[in-house]
């Protein structure tokens, strides 16, 4: 592989975080490095409270390092942008738009019009993810589920070059949960978009990756990789095959080796 | 996939009966509200007609009725009403005018909140009548101060519900729509003001009540029309049964104003509409 095919992805290089709080400093993600090739899907599963959402904060850019550099398709990550989109755990959707407003929201704050090609491609985006007879409807009037894939359909619009999802599926009931995930997996195998999915349960985490990125408790950083070689197209089915529970059982040992506390912590 | 369309069919079945039984609920209130009415007005001529200590200076409902009818059939009654519609209107959009935004601009920018908040809280507690002396002599007409002390009235509710609305916009919502690209100004137009859209409505609803009671007492100091005039006019010339229907006049316009406004807040709010 040339320099410029490594340049692709995402690149997450040393990155330092420190909070000064009322009580002092707070060191949240301490020399956290990694990166997502281009095209794949790498999902980071640790503990929750771990500083896996100061992280999605540090990449998407909403905050800003205190060491260390972020680096995507080889530029330098500096404050938000609509080249890395953010799917938060709870939904943004504006609840003021309807579904199809909100979709074409991204597009047309860039392009300063939404004509009537970008309708199109929302409306199809919304038809892909079985929202197409809501198009016109409030967040507020779809179920969790729906919400999640309409926020899904706004995201992708905007052909981002990385996805960041942050525990998109939480809160949804177990059957739905299962459901977005399949469906999910659909949209990344279609467009495969560099993306980083943050979750803190374990079968979701191997079910989607390509990669899983095993976290260490606060301060945050990568404690193992592995890769995850199920084939793609996945199905629910899978769950089941002898292959992921190998790496089920493989990602649990690691998830509860013990931690030494590290120099670094203060 | 299947199992989610069976849900939203669910959903969508429960939300048309829900429809249909929210439309019985509605006639069973209005028939509730109106044998509430007709029980006051019988336990009042009841009061009347016994004697009852207090009620017996007060016109019977009855007499209030004849003294409306005849009120029905005077020009001057009608002129009454539009002098206090205009007054309240003019008054109450000045102060949405010149509010909303003012509201909206304290509300998104904190350098121009700490320069104005104080000012504005010291006037705040101010009745709006006791601007009624000042403003006699600082505006050229009676009907100019009139304009001024009802705009005083609403204006202060409707800043501080419209700051209180941009203060409490989600800011995931501000943060979802940065990383979607927005600029500063779309931002504004369509995320910071139908955000607040709510908390604005709030505050016109609430101020739109305070217009009416200002405007009556302004009448009162310093009118020559009006229905809170007519109400005082009538005072002073001791006719009982005219009080009570000015009154009553007032009491009906204060809630079909009230109402014109809670329409206007559906129609510019459709997401909040029951569905």
């Amino acid at each position: 592989m040339d320099e410029a095919v490594l340049a692709q992805g995402l690149q997450v290089r040393s990155i330092v975080k420190r909070f000064t709080g009322g009580g002092g400093e707070v060191t949240v993600v301490d020399g956290c490095s990694f990166s997502v090739p281009h095209g794949t899907l790498s999902v980071m599963l640790g503990p929750s409270g771990c500083g896996k959402t100061t992280l999605v904060n540090l990449i998407a850019g909403y905050e800003v390092p205190s060491a260390g550099e972020i680096l995507l398709d080889g530029n330098r990550v500096r404050g938000p942008g609509p080249e890395r989109i953010v799917v938060f755990q709870e939904s943004a959707l504006f609840p003021w738009m309807t579904v199809l407003d909100n979709v074409t929201f991204g597009p047309q704050s860039r392009r300063g019009r939404a004509d009537a090609a970008l309708r199109e491609r929302a409306r199809g985006l919304l038809a892909g993810v079985g929202l197409d007879e809501f198009a016109h409807r409030y967040p507020s009037q779809l179920s969790g589920g729906m919400q999640r894939r309409a926020e899904l359909a706004r995201a992708i619009v905007n052909e981002p070059s990385l996805m960041l999802l942050d525990e998109p599926f939480r809160g949804l009931d177990a059957m739905t949960r299962e459901l977005m995930q399949e469906q999910y997996l659909q949209l990344f195998e279609a467009n495969s978009r560099t993306t980083l999915f943050v979750t803190s349960e374990l079968r979701e985490a191997i079910f989607l990756a390509d990669r899983l990125l095993i976290m260490t408790p606060r301060p945050a950083r990568v404690r193992r990789t592995i890769d995850v070689d199920l084939p793609r197209p996945r199905e629910l089915g899978m769950l089941a095959s002898a292959r992921f529970r190998e790496i089920y059982e493989e990602t649990l040992l690691t998830l509860e080796e013990p931690t030494w506390p590290t120099a670094a912590v203060s | 996939m299947r199992l989610e369309g069976v849900l939203t069919a669910v959903r969508v079945s429960a939300a048309r009966g829900t429809r249909l039984r929210t439309k019985r609920v509605e006639s069973v209130r209005v028939l509730r509200g109106a044998a509430g009415i007709m029980g006051f007005l019988a336990l009042w001529e009841l009061g009347v007609l016994a004697h009852v200590p207090i009620l017996a200076q007060i016109p019977a409902p009855l007499e209030v009725a004849r003294a409306q009818w005849q009120l029905l059939h005077e020009a001057r009654y009608y002129v009454d009403w539009l002098v206090s519609l205009e007054r309240v209107s003019a008054g109450f959009l000045i102060a949405a005018l010149v509010g909303i935004p003012l509201g909206l601009l304290m509300g998104w920018r904190a350098k121009f909140r700490y320069l104005t908040f104080p000012v504005f809280e010291i006037l705040r507690p101010i009745p709006p009548l006791a601007w009624v002396p000042l403003s006699i002599v600082f505006w050229p007409t009676t009907e100019s101060s009139i304009v001024f002390v009802i705009f005083l009235g609403a204006f202060f509710t409707v800043v501080l519900n419209t700051l209180a609305g941009v203060r409490a916009i989600d800011q995931r919502y501000v943060r979802a729509a940065i990383s979607l690209g927005a600029t500063p100004a779309i931002i504004f137009r369509r995320i910071i003001l139908p955000g607040a859209l709510p908390s604005i409505f709030t505050g016109l609803t609430v101020g739109m009540g305070i217009t009416w009671s200002v405007l009556i007492a302004a009448e009162i100091i310093a009118g020559k029309s009006g229905l809170g005039y007519m109400t005082w006019e009538a005072y002073v010339a001791g006719a009982f049964p005219i009080i009570i229907a000015g009154m009553f006049s007032i009491g009906v316009a204060g809630y079909a104003s009230s109402a014109v406004v809670r329409l206007v807040a559906r129609y510019a709010m459709p997401w909040t509409k029951p569905f």
